[in-house]
């Protein structure tokens, strides 16, 4: 469950269209690419990014010289990078195709993770990167609610539908929120789409997306 | 206007942004028209639209972005004198167009009303504000009818700036161009594309800015719950209030199925003289390339759902009427929505209407006038709510919920999908460490001499133009691909290369006044602000 069910009778891309029609140009003139950026930069770094509740990306270079200082490493050791869920306290591992340099990773909403890039030596793991920490967006309604800044529940439904929200998924989650369960987890694995998760999806062209239809009544 | 017996409030946002395009290099350049095209299309109508307002003595509130890119460029008297070029050419085709349609009477008044549109433009741009159409903003801002806030300084996408150095530049530069163009500091600012990570507001309240918006879920899953839901501000722990897009609203203006804009007599976007006509006719008017692209001069309405050649002749005063119709019914679905808001509440609701300030003109042609039908139907039409800017409602309620907005943007999905997706997640290692590399430069040379105290202003103005969220969206949307590639990839590069020169101190002084006269913006730059936090 994503954002999505707030608005269900946006199709972003519609916002998308207009901001779309700025950058107006013919359909047929040529325009080179310039010069690309540089392909490296002689560093040994690796961040991670959020692209949405359930999606993250890392990303890396490996061309500081790091790898030929560990002993044993030899000129081209398997790579690996370990996701690490400090919310909770777990991590999965994965090895890396030899010019990989960026990957993506199924994430749980308002979950604490950092990477950690390493190369196996001699069937011992080795960690020698660690990335910056994030924090997924949290994709529902808080079960956190301030005592002074309370209001009854079916007013507070009342407010909610009124701007625009689906009384089902509010069901759903006013629910969950009240039961002190909403981690975001439980209730988006029983009422998400699935396809944002799966395959090619999670990080295709927008063109392949399904948020905007989901989003569409 | 502010009616304090209202029972609630209405703030209209518009968030006016184009990206930095100027190139002296070359007599013309095609993407140079992005903002012309703005300027006749959206700004002159809408200051058209504000100065009658003023003129006839109608109180009325609206909040409008104005970002750092575009307060330059329409400050720039080399893009004011391109502009003036280009509406001279196009009233000199709109003149041979009232000719050709003399006997055309399904064309001939739309051709009449272009010539009108475009030399009245021509008029206020010229004579009314001596080419300078801040002067039109900032007055209404000192009327008091228009509250001017500030954005990211490049439109600079801060969920996916990594260093904290780097998120704080992009605020501070913004706000020190607010006060060199408006002589005072913003009180508000639209993070670019509402795009928010918890702990932006840190960087707000160095500057003294009060408020931003977040779109809906930003609040509504904030934690703790938001006890009035969209409809009031929250505030960050740290005093910064947060507002929130109302989705009724944005439902009614925006939505391509239901919204007014596509309304069948309206004009349609995509019928363009510059494709229609016979090309030898045409060709003056064109980009010295030869290519054909949209004119401006569109003869057709939206008509319905047939294709392109299916479109019926447009009239003007037809869409004008329905413009006013669509107004009505705008006003009236707000008092509904006011009064059963303030009906639940304990409070006077707000409901924030944010939208793209090119919406109006340039996208829904009609837009500026049903803005004008809207702000003077809500002022003498009813008075179950008025306009209101977000200044005015914090001043008007003191006490507001303490919350931790969340991540989020107003972008598709709600998240950074747009703007971070395999199509362009290429950009960001090299954003990452031009982060890393202009905050090593600060801390290594804060006593150099003049030359390399330049390079340093250049490598800033070069990170802060990488860092434009304009040409990852281009890349998304698939539209200019080719040219913000190599706009990115230009300034990663001039950037790079003062790196370098500032490192070993061989700055190359020509090389360095050329890109300086090429990427002029923020003239007033400091480099200290990607000085290291602690």
């Amino acid at each position: 469950m994503s954002s999505e069910h707030l608005h269900k009778s946006i199709d972003r891309r519609d916002e998308q269209k207009v901001e779309e029609s700025k950058y107006d140009v013919p359909r047929e003139v040529y325009i080179d690419h310039g010069p690309p950026a540089p392909e490296k930069y002689g560093v040994d770094k690796v961040r991670l990014l959020v692209q949405n509740p359930v999606t993250i990306t890392a990303q890396w270079e490996l061309s500081g010289g790091l790898i030929g200082k560990i002993p044993d490493a030899g000129d081209n050791p398997q790579k690996l990078i370990k996701l690490v869920d400090l919310t909770h306290d777990s991590s999965r591992v994965h090895e890396l195709d030899p010019f990989a340099d960026n990957w993506w990773f199924s994430a749980e909403p308002d979950t604490q993770y950092r990477v950690e890039i390493g190369v196996r030596v001699n069937g011992r793991d080795v960690w020698i990167l660690q990335s910056n920490v994030i924090r997924t967006p949290r994709d529902a309604v808080s079960g956190e609610i301030d005592s002074e800044w309370m209001m009854l529940s079916e007013k507070f439904r009342q407010l909610l539908l009124r701007g625009g929200f689906d009384e089902k998924r509010f069901i759903a989650q006013h629910l969950g929120a009240s039961m002190g369960i909403i981690s975001g987890s439980i209730l988006s694995e029983a009422l998400f789409s699935g396809s944002l998760v799966s395959g090619q999806n999670i990080y295709g062209s927008l063109s392949s997306m399904t948020f905007g239809t989901r989003g569409k009544t | 206007m502010t009616d304090k017996n209202a029972q609630g409030h209405m703030a209209i946002v518009l968030h006016a942004h184009l990206p930095f395009v100027r190139h002296p290099e070359y007599d013309r350049f095609l993407e140079e028209d992005w903002l012309f095209e703005a300027i006749s299309e959206t700004y002159l109508p809408l200051i058209q639209v504000f100065d009658g307002l003023v003129r006839d003595g109608v109180d009325f509130r609206i909040t409008m972005t104005i970002t750092p890119p575009l307060c330059e460029m329409l400050a720039d008297p080399l893009l004011q004198q391109r502009y003036v070029e280009h509406g001279a050419r196009l009233i000199e085709l709109c003149e041979k167009e009232v000719e050709r349609t003399r006997d055309m009477p399904e064309f001939h008044e739309t051709a009449k009303m272009y010539h009108r549109h475009f030399r009245t433009a021509q008029d206020i741009f010229e004579k009314q504000y001596d080419r300078d159409i801040l002067n039109a903003f900032r007055k209404f801002q000192d009327l008091g009818v228009l509250e001017i806030i500030t954005c990211t300084a490049t439109h600079g996408f801060m969920p996916l700036i990594v260093r904290k150095e780097a998120k704080r530049a992009q605020i501070k530069v913004a706000a020190n161009n607010y006060r060199k163009h408006f002589g005072r500091s913003p009180r508000g600012i639209w993070l670019a594309e509402c795009g928010y990570e918890p702990g932006d507001e840190k960087y707000l309240a160095e500057e003294g800015i009060e408020y931003f918006f977040l779109d809906t879920h930003g609040i509504l899953y904030g934690s703790p719950q938001p006890k009035y839901g969209q409809f009031a501000p929250v505030v960050c722990r740290n005093g910064v209030a947060v507002f929130a897009r109302d989705i009724e609203s944005s439902r009614q203006v925006w939505s391509s199925q239901e919204g007014y804009p596509g309304d069948y007599r309206y004009r349609e976007f995509y019928r363009d003289l510059g494709y229609d006509g016979k090309y030898e006719y045409v060709k003056p008017y064109l980009h010295p390339d030869g290519v054909r692209r949209n004119l401006g001069i569109k003869y057709h309405k939206i008509t319905g759902k047939v294709d392109l050649s299916g479109k019926e002749p447009y009239n003007s005063s037809e869409a004008i009427e329905r413009a006013a119709e669509h107004a009505g019914n705008f006003v009236f679905n707000r008092e509904q929505q006011i009064k059963h808001l303030a009906g639940i509440m304990d409070r006077k609701p707000i409901v924030v209407a944010p939208y793209d300030a090119e919406l109006y003109g340039h996208w829904w042609f009609e837009g500026p006038q049903f803005l004008d039908y809207m702000i003077r139907k809500i002022r003498y039409d009813q008075n179950v709510f008025s306009l209101i800017t977000c200044s005015e409602y914090l001043e008007m309620n003191r006490t507001n919920q303490v919350q931790q907005p969340t991540m989020s943007t107003w972008g598709a999905g709600g998240y950074n999908l747009v703007w971070l997706n395999a199509d362009n997640q290429w950009m960001y290692r090299h954003m990452h460490e031009a982060e890393d590399r202009m905050v090593e430069l600060v801390a290594n040379h804060s006593t150099d001499n003049g030359l390399i105290q330049r390079a340093l202003k250049q490598a800033a103005r070069e990170i802060l133009l990488a860092q434009s969220s304009d040409w990852a969206f281009i890349i998304t949307t698939n539209t200019m691909v080719p040219y913000a590639i190599k706009r990115f990839n230009t300034h990663i590069n001039r950037f790079s290369r003062l790196y370098d020169e500032i490192k070993s101190g061989t700055v190359n002084e020509g090389w360095l006044s050329e890109i300086e006269s090429l990427d002029n913006i923020f003239g007033e730059i400091d480099y200290g602000v990607f000085a290291p936090v602690d």
